[in-house]
């Protein structure tokens, strides 16, 4: 299996009054070509760090401090500006979470997937709005060519995010960074845009980094599963492989706080406590406050990534397992 | 091909005519004026053309009967003032000594009268309007540019060069703006309009500049600004094609407030001998002896360059409180 994406040891911070935030803290993962890789994890656990990290639009304030980002082979940390500048919306794309505010008030919506193609193909005016009408139907908006006429605000927020879609695959790009799509949509039109975007991927062969907090959608999307917490990824395996046997604590109690259908419940499974302070992570693993389990060394060191699950490609950071 | 399945609850499964339909993914305005306009069928609007910003500003701006009043009167006056004196020439500076002071509305050769030099009192007054007018927008061109540019870059980038540039708009606003037109005046050897309109644009840009740099505060953090980044457009396509027109509605009405009070300020100047030298006629300079001709017969010539100034000026003020509520109709 080729790798699209492979990341090493990515470390990210922010300087924040009070502070170093480590949002990112040494996190690996690997894309391979086509695949569909979910990241999941609460607020602040640094998914959607991790991802503007690989595109490099980072707050001022936001520094990747170590590690590497292998697109193709090519480290896109250190990359100079204009090289990244073509490698963003050309080979890497990203659609965001809220499909009202993502768009430009003042454009119709067919010139800004139009600029999003002329921005890396020498095509002409008449070209690249050809090629957004063509977008537009292809992300299953009726009547693209009036549409491609309308500004964001005549649009719905499904539509929106269709659009956003259209202009993120607009130029084919080999991955697609997804940072909760469905998310700001209710169900219905969630389950449309999931449904699109499994149907695009098939199309355009893009690879998609789906960032999420449902797993609901990473059941549905993804080919495997990374789980981050407290800025780390703590477990990552094939999504079956997830669902079935968590061995992480942190997965687990994920897994058991979800509500089921048919069970009788008085509550729901809750995992106490809450996230660590970013400004004062404890020593360790950061999850070891809020685990049922605690397990020696736990309190000093932290624990790396390896398969310690059933399969190779099961990868768990628990110091139970060694 | 990737299609998404028509809905069943989409227009297409055939819902009511005209009734906009709550589950389809394609509620639009459309659909929305028609629950705001009950009386007005859906597919009436539908044909309608899409409208964008600025022509529904344009729609709203003539709905505003006062505005579009001004506009009126302010076309007038710059049409007078361009063609007028093309037409008449330098009737304008034709001394004439045996009828000096001739009272307005008397006979058609001089209508509202001639001055103490015998010079024709309306040519007078449109010449002046050019100088006025060119004045004023030639100062708000250099506070755009200025202002700006200036204020753009300070709140795209930020950090020390937002500090730097805020620093010196500070300076700038601690100027004394007399003191200046005087000082320049002096150092350039004599009163000329190119030195008025340059000290004007140089020493009154920082309003704009710093509505500029508000406006970029607040839009750079914009998710869309973020997306188009993640497109890969460069900084100088973020600040030109997603930022600057999002940021312009302000100062459109800012620039055209400028406009009316750079031309009472050019009047002070001119009253005060510091703008357009004589025989040259500003409504500034015209007013120069007004106290001897308000305790004269003569209060004709106070009065007409007064109201000219102040018709001009209250006629773009209220074209400019038109073009802000076109933009900003939350407002009214």
């Amino acid at each position: 299996m080729s790798d699209l994406l492979r990341i090493e040891d990515l470390h990210t911070q922010f300087h924040v009054h009070g502070g170093t935030v480590k949002a990112v803290d040494g996190v690996n993962l690997t894309i391979p070509a086509k695949a569909t890789v979910g990241l999941v994890g609460e607020s602040g656990s640094g998914k959607s760090i991790t991802a503007l990290s690989i595109m490099r639009l980072l707050e001022k304030n936001g520094r990747i401090t170590q590690g590497h980002v292998f697109f193709h082979g090519q480290d896109l940390v250190g990359l100079p500006d204009e090289q990244m500048q073509e490698i963003r919306g050309n080979d890497i794309s990203m659609i965001f979470q809220e499909p009202m505010t993502a768009l430009n008030p003042v454009f119709t919506v067919g010139d800004q997937i139009a600029e999003a193609v002329r921005l890396h193909q020498k095509v002409d005016r008449e070209a690249g709005l050809k090629r957004a009408i063509e977008m537009l139907r292809l992300v299953g908006i009726s009547d693209p060519k009036r549409r491609a006429g309308q500004y964001p605000h005549e649009l719905s927020g499904g539509m929106r995010q269709r659009v956003m879609i259209a202009m993120a695959l607009s130029t084919s790009p080999e991955l697609l960074i997804a940072d909760e799509p469905t998310t700001a949509l209710d169900v219905t039109i969630q389950a449309q845009i999931l449904k699109l975007m499994r149907n695009l991927k098939g199309e355009f062969g893009s690879a998609i980094l789906l960032i999420t907090h449902d797993l609901g959608v990473v059941a549905e999307m993804c080919d495997s599963v990374a789980v981050m917490y407290a800025g780390r990824i703590v477990e990552q395996a094939p999504t079956e492989e997830l669902f079935a046997s968590p061995k992480h604590p942190y997965t687990q109690g994920l897994l058991a706080s979800i509500p089921r259908l048919g069970k009788k419940q008085e509550r729901l499974h809750v995992i106490t406590g809450s996230v660590p302070n970013p400004l004062a992570v404890p020593p360790g693993c950061a999850f070891r406050p809020r685990c049922p389990i605690k397990a020696p060394r736990s309190d000093r060191d932290i624990p790396a990534l390896k398969p310690n699950g059933s399969t190779a490609e099961h990868l768990v950071a628990c110091w139970q397992y060694e | 091909m990737a299609q998404v399945p028509p809905l069943p609850f989409g227009p297409a499964a055939g819902g009511l005519p005209g009734v906009p339909d709550q589950l389809s993914v394609e509620t639009t305005v459309d659909q929305e004026r028609a629950i705001v306009q009950p009386g007005v069928k859906s597919d009436e609007l539908a044909g309608a053309p899409e409208l964008g910003f600025w022509r529904l500003a344009v729609i709203r701006f003539f709905h505003h009967r006062v505005a579009t009043g001004a506009l009126l009167i302010l076309g007038v006056i710059v049409l007078a003032a361009v063609v007028v004196p093309v037409i008449t020439g330098n009737l304008y500076s034709i001394q004439d000594y045996r009828h000096p002071y001739k009272a307005p509305f008397q006979n058609l050769q001089h209508i509202l009268g001639t001055d103490d030099l015998g010079r024709d009192e309306l040519a007078r007054l449109l010449r002046g309007a050019r100088v006025s007018l060119m004045v004023g927008i030639l100062a708000v061109v250099g506070y755009l540019v200025i202002g700006g540019g200036l204020g753009a870059l300070a709140g795209y980038y930020g950090g020390w060069l937002d500090n730097a540039l805020m620093r010196f708009t500070d300076i700038i606003i601690s100027m004394p703006f007399l003191l200046v037109v005087i000082a320049v005046t002096a150092a350039t050897g004599g009163v000329r309009l190119s030195t008025v309109i340059i000290v004007i644009a140089a020493t009154g840009w920082f309003e704009i500049g710093r509505l500029m740099r508000a406006q970029f505060l607040v839009l750079r953090e914009q998710e869309f600004v973020q997306a188009a980044r993640a497109l890969g457009a460069s900084n100088t396509r973020i600040i030109l094609r997603h930022i600057l027109p999002n940021a312009l509605a302000p100062i459109i009405v800012s620039a055209t407030l400028g406009v009316s009070g750079i031309i009472l300020l050019e009047a002070a100047l001119g009253f005060l001998g510091y703008s357009i030298p004589p025989p040259e006629p500003s409504w500034g300079n015209m007013l120069q002896n007004f106290e001897e001709y308000l305790l004269s017969d003569h209060t004709y010539l106070v009065i007409f360059p007064a109201t000219a100034l102040v018709i001009t000026a209250l006629a773009i003020n209220l074209v400019g409180d038109g073009i802000r509520d076109a933009l900003d109709p939350r407002q009214r």
